[in-house]
């Protein structure tokens, strides 16, 4: 999924119930005696390969709602090695290629070529074409499978 | 004779007034045609689209309200030319047609005409798009793929793209037609389309305001799983100009989940405090081997451990994720997000110049809570009685479908 600016927003309903996940998922031996609400939850709709990888770009730190969670929610991800949810941001006035290049994007999608099933794009223009520009150029498996909201 | 007259009177021009209101709503309302309409169509997803491209390569489908739109015929002769259909390619427009956005920074933002468009649009539409594709995916491995689709029992009964009011009618008609319920049948399955008051508006982020809405009877969904409503609208129209706007549904940025997910994080926290804590504590002991053995530094270590290892931590609340959990499928408000632009346009302008008890048109997913305060007022004149009965309790049952009139003698 990818946003700018209020772009993220029709995806932050989504991301939410991820965190809910990732915090249901967080090994229960560890923390037996956790009895939160999202226990009693059923997540059976999550296949066991599923991952959500969050680019989002904001103009400022101000404006980038929920930033907070998201980064905790990845730092939690990555420190269970969970694997269902990666969260790239940067903080740019004016969309650029700087940081939303195909090396940048290369290095984190090729692992997942074959599994990704839906890009999803939001925000701008300027920042919907130059990430679908430099996705296509990892590769054009991914041409078809842009959906816009 | 007199009194009946004039309520007859009173009663028509009531009526004549409603009508009015209606169709000055349902003009204001951007939809290209009329969801009855829309069930003709051919339905696509995305994988049709694809398919579509495919086959003609060359053909420029834009997005409308869900409506998918082939422009091929029309990019040659668009006034602002090629480039800006073609870079919409599959692209959702309406923020470009109702006063949005600009394409880009170096493009402004056009004022359309919008009744012209509408009717230019209108012959262009190929078909509805059927937003199938989110659903999360299950791998029972490499080869063989399945998916599970977005449905949950509850959301089920949303109808995003045909929502149609006489339909909606006739659905609770259907619901409720084994007699009247007199209180809070709450009903999470249908939309409201009409007018909402204003109540207040919070600067969540830089420049980013949630506005709050209410209407008295009415109640609106806060919580769900997530995915159903991903890409999702709700589309709000001025009611003193002819302009509307879609806004992204976000239920989840509302105090409460806020909250929720805060202590949730919180609770983590300590659960891997205690979980540090305890494997500290089992590797100290297992480096004695019987707790006797344990030396004055590690007995020490273990007293500064318990005495401070909580410290700048609250105790878990689950108290408080209980009580969170209560009623927190609906609210009495509807939020919606508003950028704030330096230069102020179109609708986004008028949200954010709203006072308290302003009034907006919407449309926007509800819950329903229906209940009936039925009042009569009966006027007698010689041997005819005339009674006049009128539902003054809140939701869709309001007093303009539910007012009749009882004369006998």
């Amino acid at each position: 999924m990818l946003g700018r600016g209020t772009g993220t927003l029709p995806y932050l309903d989504f991301i939410y119930f991820i965190i809910r996940y990732i915090y249901w998922k967080i090994p229960k031996d560890n923390f037996q005696f956790n009895q939160n609400r999202i226990d009693n939850e059923n997540f059976d709709s999550i296949g066991k390969n599923f991952k959500l990888i969050f680019f989002a770009s904001y103009y400022n730190e101000n404006s980038a709602v929920l930033h907070n969670f998201l980064t905790d929610a990845d730092r939690i991800d990555k420190k269970y090695k969970l694997g269902l949810f990666d969260y790239y941001y940067n903080f740019e006035k004016k969309v650029t290629k700087n940081k939303w290049n195909s090396q940048f994007y290369d290095g984190i999608i090729t692992p997942h070529y074959t599994q990704i099933k839906n890009i999803y794009l939001c925000g701008t223009n300027l920042f919907m074409e130059y990430s679908k520009e430099e996705l296509i150029k990892t590769s054009k498996l991914l041409e078809n499978k842009f959906i816009y909201l | 004779m007199i009194i009946l007259s004039f309520i007859a009177y009173l009663e028509i021009r009531w009526r004549k007034r409603n009508y009015n209101k209606i169709k000055i709503l349902e003009e204001s309302y951007s939809n290209l045609l009329k969801a009855t309409d829309r069930k003709a169509l051919i339905k696509y997803d995305l994988n049709a689209i694809n398919n579509l491209l495919k086959e003609s390569p060359e053909i420029n489908i834009v997005l409308y309200d869900n409506l998918l739109i082939d422009l091929t015929d029309f990019i040659n002769i668009h006034p602002g030319g090629k480039y800006l259909i073609k870079s919409n390619q599959m692209s959702e427009i309406g923020r470009y047609l109702n006063n949005g956005q600009p394409i880009s920074s170096n493009v402004k933002s056009h004022n359309h005409s919008f009744d012209s468009i509408k009717k230019m649009l209108d012959s262009f539409i190929i078909g509805t798009f059927e937003n199938t594709n989110f659903f999360i995916y299950k791998y029972e491995n490499e080869t063989n793929l399945e998916y599970k689709t977005k449905s949950t029992e509850q959301i089920k009964n949303f109808i995003f793209d045909d929502f149609d009011q006489a339909e909606s009618q006739q659905f609770l008609m259907r619901k409720y037609s084994s007699g009247f319920n007199i209180l809070n049948n709450i009903q999470l399955a249908n939309f409201y389309y009409g007018k909402i008051y204003f109540e207040e508006k919070f600067e969540i982020a830089d420049k980013l305001w949630r506005l709050s809405f209410s209407l008295v009877g009415y109640k609106f969904p806060i919580f769900v799983k997530g995915f159903e409503w991903c890409g999702k609208y709700v589309t709000l129209a001025s009611e003193t100009s002819n302009i509307s706007r879609n806004y992204t549904i976000c239920l989840f940025l509302n105090d409460k989940n806020q909250e929720l997910l805060k202590i949730l994080y919180q609770n983590f926290l300590i659960l891997e405090k205690i979980f540090e804590k305890q494997v500290f504590e089992k590797s100290i002991l297992e480096a004695s081997s019987n707790q006797n053995n344990i030396n004055s530094s590690q007995s020490r270590e273990i007293a500064i451990l318990n005495g401070s290892f909580f410290d700048g931590f609250e105790r878990i609340e689950l108290e408080k994720l209980n009580d969170l959990s209560q009623n927190d499928l609906i609210s009495e408000r509807i939020l919606l997000y508003v950028k704030s632009y330096e230069k102020f346009d179109g609708l986004s302008k008028e949200l954010n110049q709203m006072r308290p008890n302003d009034t907006i048109l919407l449309k926007a997913p509800i819950v329903y809570i229906n209940y009936f305060i039925i009042i009569g007022i009966r006027i007698k004149f010689r041997r005819y009685s005339f009674w006049s009965l009128y539902n003054v309790g809140q939701g869709y049952w309001n007093s303009s479908l539910f007012r009749f009139y009882l004369l006998y003698y």
